[in-house]
């Protein structure tokens, strides 16, 4: 049985890992202003210049919506890489969540202190967000530290690829402890 | 099984950073074609006198520094769409908007959307013109094409100066940044770009004053929470607002405390002088008059827009004495001149924060 398999044998591991994918890609969604909420009036529009612009990076990581949905208060860009990425983040959120859970309910002796390890790359990717056209977390950072704030726009640039990287080290720790149990 | 899922990740991931870097390298598909590139015989400001500068800029280039977004990241709205002043539903009373005045037509450019474009792109009266805005600095100015390539559009380089926005011009890709109005790198001219006037004011007083101008659409081609200033808000309750507290986001070149750092100031510039005015003194006093480079200039209080306008007082080549009077200006002999009359020459002026106009010219004259 491979550790994936064993990681989702558990239903409650099954759902409550879906129920994070599902919040995590809302959070992330959010995070990059892409998912608004109390907007109104009821509106779908798509971009005629949609081929241009699907590839088109805003910021890093971050790219051109290309058409937008909106009601019932809700407010949603379509931006279809950044849905990709998005899937894939939580993808990953998703594995990380099903290995800790599966980890945790193995006998305390095998635990070590792996237990969590995968959860380490969730934060950095709601991060991304402050890395776009719109500086809103350097504007509150600059009323303490000044102008100083924008040497930290360049470090935003990584903190997508960071949560990547964290995540796949992460399930990969929990997988190497599955695979020995 | 694992090492394939981590495979494909680490391919995924590959792809985008290939992706995000090379689309940084490309260079804007949508450029606007003017449809045609006649001259209007409406005044720009001093645009026959620009006089070459002299002073060099050049080394100002080492001190640009990247903003974040890449080139064109944040887009500038080159295919504008107008509503008529009825068929406005996305603007409340209190909304600033910026006011482009034609003999034919007035413009009107919401800052709530100009916030997410920074730059207009739009042909008018057969010229090219740009209406720039930068949240950075609270400067908005209407630049004209460079007379050597009157088909130029201009885009956003993604970098600063003085925390404030760095255009380049399409054709030469030289870097312009927005309140010096001069190419400090690439091949495009040294000369300052002509400029006309726009005007700050709110929704409630221009839909009243000019119920037939036309008014920049949401429907700019891109998707954007209109509804949402990244920076704040210009609403006078908006304690954390970026436009009205703490300083410059950015390192600038010069400092100083004469006034509040984002305080508004009216910055009048004619070839080598600078001026800022405090604009409380002007609507204290109803106008104000100054020499500008040895220009009799007049600044003077529009109630009914609630903004500053700044003539030359030289009219036929005589130095008029001007009043300010409803729609435009008295002489001494009751002649009344339309702020659009070709006799006026409006002076190169422009409402800025008080840091960004002292970052670029410490050398700068106060009137307070």
């Amino acid at each position: 049985m491979t550790s994936f398999s064993k990681t989702i044998r558990y239903k409650k591991h099954w759902w409550l890992g879906v129920i994070t994918f599902n919040l995590y890609f809302m959070v992330y969604y959010w995070s990059i202003d892409y998912l608004n909420f109390g907007v109104s009036g009821s509106l779908i529009r798509w971009s005629p210049m949609w081929r241009s612009l699907i590839f088109k990076p805003i910021s890093s990581f971050l790219f051109e919506p290309i058409g937008v949905i909106q009601n019932f208060g809700i407010q949603l860009f379509i931006a279809p890489v950044n849905i990709l990425i998005g899937l894939v983040l939580s993808g990953l959120v998703f594995l990380n969540i099903t290995a800790s859970l599966y980890i945790y309910k193995l006998p305390k002796q095998c635990r070590l202190d792996h237990n969590f390890n995968g959860l380490i790359g969730i934060l950095p990717s709601f991060l991304t967000g402050f890395a776009c056209c719109a500086p809103t977390f350097l504007i509150s950072l600059s009323s303490v530290i000044g102008s100083s704030a924008s040497f930290l726009s360049p470090f935003f640039a990584w903190l997508l690829p960071l949560s990547f990287i964290f995540l796949i080290w992460g399930l990969r720790k929990s997988y190497k402890i599955i695979q020995m149990y | 099984m694992k090492k394939t899922i981590v495979l494909l990740l680490i391919f995924s991931m590959i792809g985008l950073v290939s992706l995000t870097y090379f689309n940084n390298l490309s260079t804007p598909e949508e450029v606007v074609q003017p449809q045609n590139t006649t001259q209007t015989d409406l005044p720009t400001i001093e645009e026959s006198e620009t006089p070459v500068i002299t002073k060099d800029y050049s080394s100002l280039k080492e001190h640009i520094m990247s903003g974040g977004p890449p080139k064109d990241g944040i887009p500038p709205i080159d295919i504008p769409k107008y509503l008529k002043v009825s068929e406005v539903d996305y603007l409340s009373d209190l909304d600033p908007v910026f006011v482009l005045e034609t003999k034919e037509q007035v413009y009107v450019y919401p800052q709530k959307i100009l916030v997410w474009h920074e730059i207009v792109n739009e042909t008018i009266d057969g010229q090219n013109m740009s209406i720039t805005y930068c949240p950075l600095t609270g400067s908005t100015i209407c630049y004209l094409a460079d007379e050597d390539h009157l088909d130029n559009t201009y885009g956003t380089s993604g970098s600063l100066l003085n925390s404030n926005l760095v255009m380049y011009d399409r054709k030469t890709d030289s870097l312009i940044p927005q309140i010096l109005g001069v190419s400090i790198d690439g091949s495009l001219s040294r000369e300052p770009l002509p400029t006309r006037p726009v005007l700050w004011s709110t929704w409630e007083r221009v839909n009243v004053l000019y119920p037939n101008a036309l008014v920049l659409s949401t429907d700019t081609g891109y998707f954007r929470d209109y509804n949402n200033d990244p920076y704040g808000s210009y609403m006078p309750d908006d304690e954390k607002s970026y436009y009205y507290f703490g300083g410059p986001l950015f390192p600038v070149l010069h400092e100083d405390d004469t006034f509040s750092a984002k305080k508004n100031v009216i910055g009048v510039k004619h070839n080598h002088d600078i001026i800022a005015i405090d604009p409380e003194l002007i609507k204290a006093n109803n106008f104000i008059e100054f020499e500008i480079g040895q220009v009799p200039s007049i600044a003077i209080y529009d109630r009914n827009l609630n903004t500053i306008r700044v003539f030359s007082r030289i009219i036929d080549q005589e130095v008029k004495t001007l009043r300010p009077s409803e729609g435009g200006l008295l002489d001494e002999n009751d002649t009344f001149y339309p702020y659009l009359s070709k006799k006026l020459r409006p002076m190169n002026h422009f409402d800025v924060m008080w840091f960004a106009w002292y970052a670029y010219y410490p050398e700068t004259e106060v009137i307070k």
